[in-house]
């Protein structure tokens, strides 16, 4: 596939919230969440392959990289997330292994849900994690929503950058943006009139094409304590049913194009960068075996990516649980033995320094939700 | 009378082997509930074995006193049964594989702005570099999308764009034609990349009159106070204040 092509597949979304309002706010957060959903479901094993696990080859040799960095003697990285290895080794970067969130069938629809939920049950509840997280966080009423999704369409059409919706208006408000800008100092103000005069004009507003522009800009809004505390980025088109591609291919350029957008957030974060964590997060893995027409179906457990100076030193954690035939979830997935709320929950202890026992029991109505902080941020 | 004599003898080896085997079989069992797997629970002391336990007090005991020894398994065992047994278990739960990459040459191989001074170019640097033209978008926060990017042989001096190797991005007129023939960039003693280059600015869509690019000098042009990202050092210089593309190579 061209990366023309590719790119006129993709579409990528970013929306900011947690921005806090001055003399409502009683204590700034610590630090920055920056969510970046991969949105298909993401294939763990091409992505970070197991090269010390010697059913790796009989399971997937078709599938596995010609040339993965070798990050340990038993975890390898695919090379196209050289910018992520770089981290890695500087020991801002942290990768969790054979891990899902709790949910077991193959809907994306019901998957998505739950990964932005962050509850056991599908569509049970209005609101997300990191909401709540905000909420708890005595960021909440003074969080901003602001949806900005933002359309990749390639070298020949017009992308746009707008407001969608602001505390549950389908249409940007001119005079809230107006209003909360005057409340505001330094970079959160700039934003806010930047908004505000998108809402003003009516137009399609400034372009930003690529998802690494917008990772980009993302950042660069989030410097500073009165910047949103939190992130939300979109990489779609990771359902890779056919043709995924080892070496290169689909499924190697969405991880080239992680790669850049995890680049571009730090460039963008700037000094922010060390108060800060970008965590993927994925619906769910894909079949151990290659399908017939060179993909993979919806799997279960996959691999999470972590980034930020808020980390501690580099390193895979994995509670690993094998590949042969018998180890794997209904015979044919890699079973997960972590469910991935608890790493979602260390990134808010680390950035908002919350207890875990409330993260655990009021973000994501778990009360025995392991506490993994210590174990990735330690 | 010598098998009398043998037989407590006998019985004291079996009996300690035994014993052995028993606590070698309560620390593979407690490991196999954990991230650190010893392989079959049998008794049997192999390498598999000292490897999880080795792990496993490395990681989650971080006691010293305790050794991934065969002799220690009694007392390991004690341990692992113990008041702590269900915060050791918890604990236990991920086992971390270090990143052994080397941060000093793994960054060097990756950054972005690759740094030419301190190259003799006049004997020649020869290598194939990635390059971008990427357009800073001055009304957007300093966002920036690309508007080029391909790969460039770098060859004493002299950077050689091959028509294939590279994309633009931007419709019109805009193949990789215009670099390869055009393009006359050069790395000077410095280690500055300069010239003159063609460009193309403007989005043109389906149905719209192809443009042909303009020409700019590529020159070393760093504002004081301004920042861009990555510390990029190469400026093309259009004329425009609103127009801020930069070339970025990465070798």
């Amino acid at each position: 596939m061209q990366r023309r092509q590719f790119l006129g597949l993709g579409a990528a979304t970013a929306a900011l919230a947690g921005i806090p309002i001055h003399g409502y706010t009683r204590d700034l957060p610590a630090g920055k969440v920056v969510l970046i959903i991969l949105e298909g479901g993401m294939d763990g094993l091409t992505a970070v392959p197991p090269v010390g696990d010697p059913s790796l080859l009989q399971q997937r040799r078709s599938l596995v990289a010609t040339n993965p960095l070798k990050l340990n003697p038993f975890f390898g990285l695919h090379p196209r997330l050289s910018e992520f290895a770089g981290m890695l080794a500087l020991g801002e970067a942290a990768i969790v292994h054979a891990t899902s969130i709790p949910y077991v069938r193959r809907s994306h629809f019901e998957g998505q849900n739950l990964v932005e939920s962050g509850i056991r049950q599908p569509f049970a509840i209005k609101t997300g994690w990191l909401g709540r997280a905000l909420d708890e966080a005595r960021l909440s009423g003074r969080a901003l929503a602001v949806d900005t999704p933002l359309v990749i369409r390639g070298a020949k059409a017009y992308d746009n950058f707008y407001p969608s919706s602001i505390q549950h208006s389908s249409a940007p408000d001119s005079r809230l943006m107006g209003l909360l800008s005057t409340s505001h100092e330094a970079a959160a103000t700039d934003a806010f009139h930047k908004l505000k005069r998108i809402a003003d004009s009516g137009d399609r507003g400034p372009r930003v094409r690529d998802p690494e522009g917008l990772a980009f800009s993302t950042g660069r809004a989030m410097r500073g304590p009165e910047g949103p505390s939190v992130a939300v980025i979109r990489i779609p088109e990771f359902d890779t049913h056919a043709n995924q591609g080892v070496d290169d291919g689909l499924h190697p350029e969405l991880l080239a194009l992680l790669d850049r957008v995890l680049n571009s957030l730090k460039t963008g974060l700037g000094p922010e960068w060390k108060n800060a964590v970008a965590v993927t997060a994925t619906e769910f893995g894909r079949t151990i075996q290659e399908n017939g027409s060179r993909g993979t179906e919806h799997g279960y457990g996959s691999v999470g990516l972590l980034a930020g100076g808020l980390l501690g030193g580099g390193k895979v954690l994995a509670n690993w649980p094998g590949l042969r035939e018998k180890d794997l979830y209904d015979g044919r997935d890699l079973q997960s033995t972590l469910d991935y709320r608890s790493v979602f929950a260390a990134c808010v202890e680390a950035a908002f320094g919350l207890d875990h026992d409330l993260i655990a029991e009021r973000v994501f109505m778990e009360p025995k939700l392991a506490r993994t902080h210590d174990r990735i941020f330690g | 009378m010598n098998n009398l004599r043998l037989s407590p003898v006998i019985l004291a080896v079996s009996l300690a082997v035994g014993a052995a085997q028993a606590d070698t079989r309560c620390v593979q069992e407690f490991l196999s509930r954990t991230a650190f797997d010893p392989g079959p629970v049998d008794g049997l002391w192999g390498r598999k074995t000292e490897g999880a336990l080795k792990g496993f007090l490395d990681q989650v005991v971080g006691d010293p006193s305790y050794r991934a020894e065969k002799s220690a398994t009694a007392e390991i065992c004690r341990l692992m049964s113990g008041p702590r047994s269900e915060e050791l278990l918890s604990a236990a739960s991920l086992r971390d594989y270090y990143v052994t990459l080397d941060p000093d040459s793994y960054v060097a191989a990756s950054t972005t702005a690759f740094d030419f001074s301190g190259v003799d170019v006049d004997t020649g640097y020869s290598g194939i570099c990635r390059f971008q033209i990427v357009r800073i978008l001055t009304l957007e926060n300093n966002a920036f999308d690309w508007l080029s990017r391909g790969t460039v042989e770098i060859e004493s001096g002299t950077l050689k764009f091959d028509k294939n190797s590279h994309e633009w991005r931007t419709g019109g007129l805009s193949d990789g034609t215009f670099l390869a023939k055009d393009a006359n960039l050069k790395i000077d003693r410095n280690g500055m990349v300069h010239g003159r280059m063609p460009y193309f600015n403007y989005v043109v869509g389906p149905g719209e009159a192809a443009r042909l690019p303009r020409y700019a000098e590529l020159s070393y042009k760093h504002e004081p106070g301004e920042e861009y990202p990555d510390g990029t050092s190469y400026f093309l210089d259009t004329g425009s204040p609103s127009q801020i593309p930069f070339f970025r190579l990465d070798c």
